[in-house]
């Protein structure tokens, strides 16, 4: 299938990307 | 709209008074402020994902041979070739520059000594698109890689997609995060009958370090000292 671009045009694929978190807590107990 | 799934993270419990120790992380090791306390430490751990909807895009033209003069005239009228031809596109927002520009002498390391038998020419255009819908982002990036393969550029070094605001998403992945700990925090001291005080320490680092009691000290000493014994 030939792109508005061209036949060099590639298919891109856009997808997702991850933020990662990581959390500490201390908890004084009783 | 972003989707969030919360991992496992590392639990610590630490309880001075009757010598009861979980250790899942060995960084935990020196820390003075937690030896004096009798604290519940937890980690949460959570993953956010989103869609792209950002793009930088790197093309480049190489050009080489004999003659330096000419390698550079032809990489140079290349180089403005592929300008023109991603910038008539007319894709809105779309940012160029020029960059990495760059001429190699090509040695032959037969001769001797070596010579110079010839140049590359290096031009890179990098090319930026920021906060588009997917389906939009895809086919520009589609349309400027094609073009520019078209119109004489010969190398694509990269095309990297990302997000431009993650503001928002390490937001809830902090919450989310946050949220995982302090549940974990709670189960912990269900399950061991004592109460939660008050939160003394929250981090998105590992700050808290469990100190090794003295029986593994005691150990330790042990170890090396057998060790060190003659058989």
């Amino acid at each position: 299938m030939k792109t508005e671009a061209g036949a060099l045009a590639p298919p891109i694929e856009i997808g997702e990307s991850q933020i990662r978190a990581q959390v500490t807590v201390a908890y004084e107990i009783e | 709209m972003p989707c969030a799934e919360a991992q496992g993270g590392f639990t610590y419990v630490v309880h001075k008074s009757i010598n009861m120790l979980f250790i899942a992380h060995s960084t935990f090791a020196q820390c003075p402020s937690a030896s004096d306390r009798n604290l519940i430490l937890t980690e949460g751990i959570a993953e956010v994902t989103g869609q792209n909807d950002s793009a930088k895009i790197s093309i480049a033209v190489v050009s080489d041979g004999r003659n330096l003069e000419q390698v550079s005239s032809d990489n140079a009228s290349k180089t403005k070739a592929v300008l023109e031809a991603i910038k008539g596109l007319n894709i809105e927002n779309l940012k160029l520059k020029t960059s990495n520009y760059r001429v190699t002498p090509q040695k032959d390391y037969k001769a001797r000594p070596p010579e110079i038998k010839g140049y590359e020419v290096h031009n890179a255009i990098e090319g930026t698109l920021e906060g588009f819908e997917p389906e939009h982002l895809s086919k520009h990036v589609s349309k400027i890689v094609g073009k520019a393969l078209e119109s004489g550029a010969n190398d694509i070094h990269h095309i990297q997609l990302y997000i431009k605001n993650k503001e928002l998403l390490e937001k809830e992945a902090l919450t989310q995060a946050t949220q995982e700990a302090v549940v974990r925090a709670r189960v912990l001291a269900e399950a061991a009958g004592v109460k939660l005080k008050r939160i003394v320490s929250l981090s998105t680092h590992p700050i808290y370090t469990p100190p090794g009691p003295q029986i593994f000290r005691e150990a330790a000493m042990k170890t090396e000292a057998g060790a060190l014994a003659p058989l």
